[in-house]
Parts: structure tokens; C-alpha cells; sequence
């Protein structure tokens, strides 16, 4: 990236082979920041509400048919806020092995290179670059890096497992020193 | 390596606007719409049933208003594509481009007879033909599909009809899945 003074290159991880199973996980991550998971808290803040009010009037009525109808939608909300918070993470998860199976791009072994100011990932057909103030959020935890950007669809992963450790602390301390407060270590 | 065409743009609100609900709407199955659309009819109809029927068990004002939320629900679920969606879609491209005018800049895409080469300043990228999943191609834009959540758009406005013609030939013979919607305009 033509740019100004950005130094040497800090961190470079060469040909990342990303698993299935890191991709789903990244893909979850990404829509829990950006995504359609982003307010699933409120929403089953909102079905539970909506439950409770009705499991209350269930209770407070006394035509049968009446109280029928009013539980089958407590239930309901009470469904709805169980697949908002639990099941639909699941789902997204499934549907990004789908993703992940169906485009080879999705899979191909990439490059990545860190820089003081931004990034570069390159695969066989595509090179992507950002700065670290595209990145919305990211999070480690003992397995991978996770990071989340509006900028590039698909997940940005790390699979720690597969690099040199020293390589992915220097990675993890420099994503901790830049991202500060929107990176977090787990773990 | 033959050029078929080249098309240099900057994406303005409304070209991002058209690019999102081409890109979106164009991957959504044509059954699905219909079926949708048959639900909400039905609905509706329901809806009608339930005011014109006597229900002895219910007030005026229950069967008045499971009437209207019948009707509602099933005008929402019928319309849902062709006006709620879409009408989603641009509010949500709308906040996104206003958030990040400084950052839609200038992309070069240029269609050869075996590849496709996307340039801005951020992405760049030489894709074959099997790399592209599917194309839609309506009145503005040829939207490539790399994945269900990834598009490349090549805007037609900056094209003369003949290269539109001849480019939309190249695409057609060389990607899998091809749907064409035009001639709204």
C-alpha cells in the first residue's frame, strides 16, 4: 500500500491453510460484531418481555379458549428468544461451512503481513489491504485471532495451533497495542 | 488475452443503493418470492374470511382486530420483496455509504475472454471465470456472486449498449449460473 512511513514488516504469516471449523468460528465472530447476531441480546431481551407479559395475562384469564391463545404465544416468544440467542448462532455456523465449502476462494491458502499502520492479506487470485482503523473488533483465545472488518466479507482468522508461537505472540501484542480497547484475549 | 471490456467508476450513493439491492435480491430464488408473495395473499384472504364469518366466541372488537392483523401481516409477507426488502436494503446503504463516503473509491474492473480483473485501492484481484458462482444482469449493473456474501459490480452507465451486449455474451457463455432481468426501463 503506497503510503506513509509504516516501517518494516512486523508479523508475516505465509500460506495459511484455514480448517472449516476456524472459519465458521471467525464467520460467527464477524456476525456477532457487524452482523445480524450484533443485537441478538436485545431481541431476546424483547421476546422474553413479551413472554412474561403474556404468561401473565394467560394466567389472569379465565375463557379457555382465550387462555389458549395466550400462552401459544408466550411459548412462542419464549421460542423466539431461545433461537435469537442460542439456535441461530448454530444455524450461522452451518451456514458458513456452506460458504466455506462452496467457493474455493473462501479456502485458498493466503498470506498475510502485518504493518504498523495496516495489513495485507493475499491468496492465489486476490490481495486485500486495510488500515487497523478498518478492523471493527477482534478477539484470541487460546486456538486462533479473530478479527472483524466492514471492509473484507469473510472472516480474518489466525489459526494459532498451525504457527510458530513466538510468531503469534509478537501477532498478539501488536493487535493488543494497536486495536487497544476493541481487542480482547481470552484465555 | 483479449479485453472484452473495462468500466472505471466511483460509487455514488445511488449507484451503491442499486448495487446492494441487485446484489441481495438478485441471489434470492424467484420461488421463494412467489411462494412469499402466495403466503401473504393467503393471509389477506384469511384476514377476509375471519370479518365476513360470524365467530359467536369473539367481540366486534377481537375479530376487528385479528382481522386487521391478518391483513397486515399478510400485505408485509406479500410485499416483502418488492417493496419492504428493498426499502431495508437502501436504508441500510444509505447509513453505510454516508458513514464511509471517504472510502468508496475508484474501482477499474476489466472483463478479458477467460478472467475477470478487479482493481481499487484496497482490493485487487485476477479471478477466473470458476471462481464467479453466478451473475445477474438487470437494467444498471452485472453483479458477479464470488460467494453468497461477496459481489463484484460493474455498473452499466459507463458502458456503451454494444460493449453492454457484448460483455453480457462473455459472462453469459462463461459462468455457470446466469439471470437476466432487464427491460423495466
Amino acid at each position: 500500500m503506497p503510503t506513509f512511513y509504516e516501517g518494516d514488516c512486523i508479523v508475516q504469516i505465509t500460506n495459511q491453510k484455514i480448517d472449516k471449523e476456524s472459519f465458521a468460528q471467525g464467520f460467527v465472530y464477524r456476525e456477532k460484531i457487524l452482523g445480524s447476531l450484533k443485537k441478538s441480546i436485545w431481541y431476546c431481551l424483547f421476546f422474553v418481555i413479551i413472554a412474561f407479559i403474556f404468561a401473565i395475562l394467560t394466567v389472569k384469564e379465565y375463557v379457555l379458549y382465550k387462555m389458549a391463545v395466550k400462552a401459544i404465544i408466550s411459548v412462542l416468544s419464549l421460542i423466539a428468544a431461545v433461537y435469537v440467542t442460542a439456535v441461530k448462532s448454530g444455524v450461522i455456523k452451518k451456514s458458513a461451512c456452506n460458504l466455506y465449502e462452496s467457493s474455493e476462494l473462501m479456502h485458498s491458502p493466503a498470506t498475510f503481513k502485518f504493518y504498523r499502520d495496516s495489513f495485507f492479506i493475499d491468496t492465489q487470485y486476490e490481495s486485500f489491504s486495510g488500515y487497523w482503523t478498518d478492523i471493527s473488533a477482534g478477539v484470541e483465545n487460546n486456538e486462533r485471532i479473530m478479527l472483524a472488518s466492514e471492509w473484507i466479507s469473510r472472516p480474518i482468522v489466525i489459526v494459532k495451533t498451525e504457527q510458530n508461537k513466538e510468531l503469534t505472540d509478537k501477532l498478539s501484542q501488536h493487535l493488543q497495542k494497536t486495536l487497544v480497547y476493541k481487542y480482547k484475549k481470552k484465555g | 488475452m483479449k479485453e472484452i471490456t473495462s468500466v472505471t467508476y466511483l460509487t455514488t450513493k445511488e449507484d451503491y443503493v442499486k448495487f446492494r439491492q441487485a446484489g441481495i435480491l438478485g441471489g434470492i430464488d424467484s420461488q421463494d418470492k412467489s411462494l412469499t408473495r402466495v403466503i401473504g395473499i393467503f393471509l389477506v384472504v384469511v384476514g377476509f374470511i375471519v370479518q365476513c364469518v360470524s365467530i359467536p366466541t369473539l367481540t366486534i372488537f377481537e375479530k376487528n382486530t385479528v382481522t386487521v392483523l391478518l391483513a397486515v401481516s399478510g400485505i408485509v409477507t406479500a410485499l416483502y420483496y418488492d417493496l419492504i426488502k428493498p426499502a431495508f436494503i437502501k436504508a441500510e446503504a444509505e447509513k453505510f455509504h454516508n458513514k464511509n463516503t471517504d472510502k468508496m473509491i475508484s474501482n477499474t474492473v476489466t472483463v478479458y475472454e477467460n478472467m475477470i480483473e478487479v482493481k481499487n485501492y484496497r482490493y485487487t484481484a485476477k479471478l477466473p471465470f470458476e471462481a464467479v458462482c453466478a451473475c445477474y444482469e438487470n437494467d444498471d449493473v452485472f453483479v458477479l456472486y464470488l460467494s453468497s456474501i461477496e459481489f463484484i459490480f460493474i455498473p452499466k452507465r459507463n458502458m456503451e449498449t454494444d460493449a453492454v451486449d457484448v460483455c453480457g455474451d462473455v459472462l453469459k457463455q462463461n459462468i455457470k449460473k446466469y439471470v437476466k432481468k432487464t427491460g423495466k426501463k
